[in-house]
């Protein structure tokens, strides 16, 4: 086909269909939509990598393996393994994207979203994340299976929430399901404190504890209304108190305040 | 289009500038870009010359259409030839299937050039080198086609090919050692087929 010919069938379908370039700034926007696109998934990847340094710190370095591996955060590992992914597709889909490696990019994925996700968690971002996701109905079964590791008093496993010390080293305990539980321990626990607890169940609600240690993920499904109202029953004003902070965004802090205020009233008593 | 003349020497650049203001000065690209860029569809495919002319019609556009995304600062040969290998692959994967009946294109320089490239010369009986040539780079995926196409045949430099095709610059040294491996094993076995017959 002759040049000539070539350009003049292109210019005429060119004016025929009115055909314009399309403006600058639409090139612009979505090179700079997929970076924004990239740096969010970078983002949540960063979020999901502290949860997983979050859910990990709840594990003890004495824990067997078959603990460690029923309270590994797999859930967690699969959604930062998709936002990888998806910080990769962005990337390549950039200008330059296609110039660089695949290893290269996901190494570079990798080490920001590890270095981001670190400096969350040291900021204290993994406990509030979690507390968040307390009120997910799917919590328990999806978000933190280890919950329902710790719920196997017939195993030796129990958690929840310390309503009321008995004297004499016995707690009166709330569980996942609100039944009660008398716990006998060596370990000095306080009320509104949210612990596991291994040992061995000494009856229908009975439980003899040999080791005690606060729970780490997953306290907020314990600070639901039915277990405070009956931490208020025992102590008033600390229920309350506690209702009230899970409003807040750092729940820690708060209840620290409430067991304060709680301390002080007991004291002027 | 204003003066002929003057068109001559303009830069890519500046003859995308031109067009951008002017759409009759885009006629400038279509007639310095035509010409290789059929050449270079015909290498790559085997389609029928009313196809590859439908098809550098709609690279044409398609060029007309993202101007503005051009970046001056780039080798305008590897953008457009980028855009043309997207229509081809697009083309490819519409089709499916390749349609059939017309020989890889090679000119008598072409053929020489990629059997000495690829270290055939020992191998290869020298009757009908030509016709075989053209069959075993037909034979060819498009994938491994088109980066023996860009590197021995447009003469395209590592990173040319890169920006052309897309892919990073050591997928692309790959492509091509893997693309002449397979060439290799393909033409043999090419040449083995003719002797026997």
């Amino acid at each position: 086909m002759n040049p000539n010919d070539l350009s003049q069938e292109v210019l005429q379908e060119i004016k025929d269909k009115n055909i314009k370039p399309k403006p600058r700034w639409q090139f612009q926007l979505k090179n700079w939509l997929i970076w924004l696109l990239g740096a969010l998934s970078l983002l949540f990847g960063a979020l999901t990598f502290t949860l997983i340094l979050y859910f990990l710190s709840g594990n003890k370095n004495g824990e067997h393996l078959r603990a460690w591996l029923m309270t590994a955060p797999f859930f967690w590992l699969i959604i930062y393994a998709i936002f990888g992914l998806l910080v990769y597709y962005h990337i390549k889909r950039t200008k330059d994207g296609y110039r660089y490696q695949y290893g290269t990019v996901m190494l570079a994925i990798l080490t920001l979203s590890v270095l981001f996700g670190i400096s969350f968690y040291r900021a204290g971002l993994g406990a509030r994340l979690d507390d968040q996701l307390c009120r997910s109905p799917w919590y328990a079964t999806v978000f933190n299976p280890r919950l329902g590791y710790w719920a196997q008093p017939e195993s030796g496993r129990l958690s929840g929430l310390v309503v009321l010390d008995e004297g004499n080293g016995v707690y009166r305990l709330i569980d996942q399901e609100n039944k009660q539980w008398l716990i006998s321990t060596e370990t000095e626990l306080v009320a509104g404190q949210v612990v596991r607890l291994s040992g061995l169940a000494s009856g229908q609600a009975s439980f003899e504890v040999q080791e005690a240690a606060t729970l780490g993920p997953g306290q907020g499904v314990y600070r639901q209304s039915p277990q405070l109202d009956q931490l208020e029953k025992h102590h008033p004003g600390l229920g309350l108190c506690l209702k009230q902070c899970r409003q807040q965004l750092d729940f820690d802090d708060c209840a620290d305040r409430c067991r304060e205020l709680r301390r002080g009233k007991n004291n002027r008593n | 289009m204003s003066d002929a003349s003057s068109q001559l020497v303009l830069t890519d650049a500046q003859a995308v500038a031109a067009a951008l203001r002017q759409p009759d000065d885009f006629a400038v690209i279509i007639e310095k870009y035509s010409a290789p860029l059929l050449r270079y569809l015909r290498r790559l495919t085997n389609w029928p010359p009313e196809d590859l002319e439908d098809l550098l019609q709609e690279i044409f556009l398609k060029t007309y259409l993202n101007l503005n995304n051009y970046d001056p600062n780039r080798q305008f040969s590897s953008w457009i030839y980028a855009i043309a290998h997207h229509q081809v692959i697009s083309r490819y994967r519409k089709h499916q299937a390749r349609p059939e009946g017309h020989q890889v294109a090679l000119e008598d320089v072409d053929w020489k050039k990629l059997k000495n490239d690829v270290d055939l010369s020992a191998e290869l009986d020298a009757k009908d080198l030509q016709i075989k040539v053209g069959a075993t780079l037909q034979s060819l995926p498009v994938k491994y086609r088109e980066v023996l196409v860009l590197k021995f045949l447009e003469d395209r430099s590592y990173q040319e090919i890169s920006d052309i095709i897309k892919k990073p610059l050591g997928t692309v040294a790959s492509l091509i050692s893997r693309a002449k491996k397979e060439f290799k094993k393909i033409a043999l076995k090419q040449n083995q087929k003719y002797e026997s017959e």
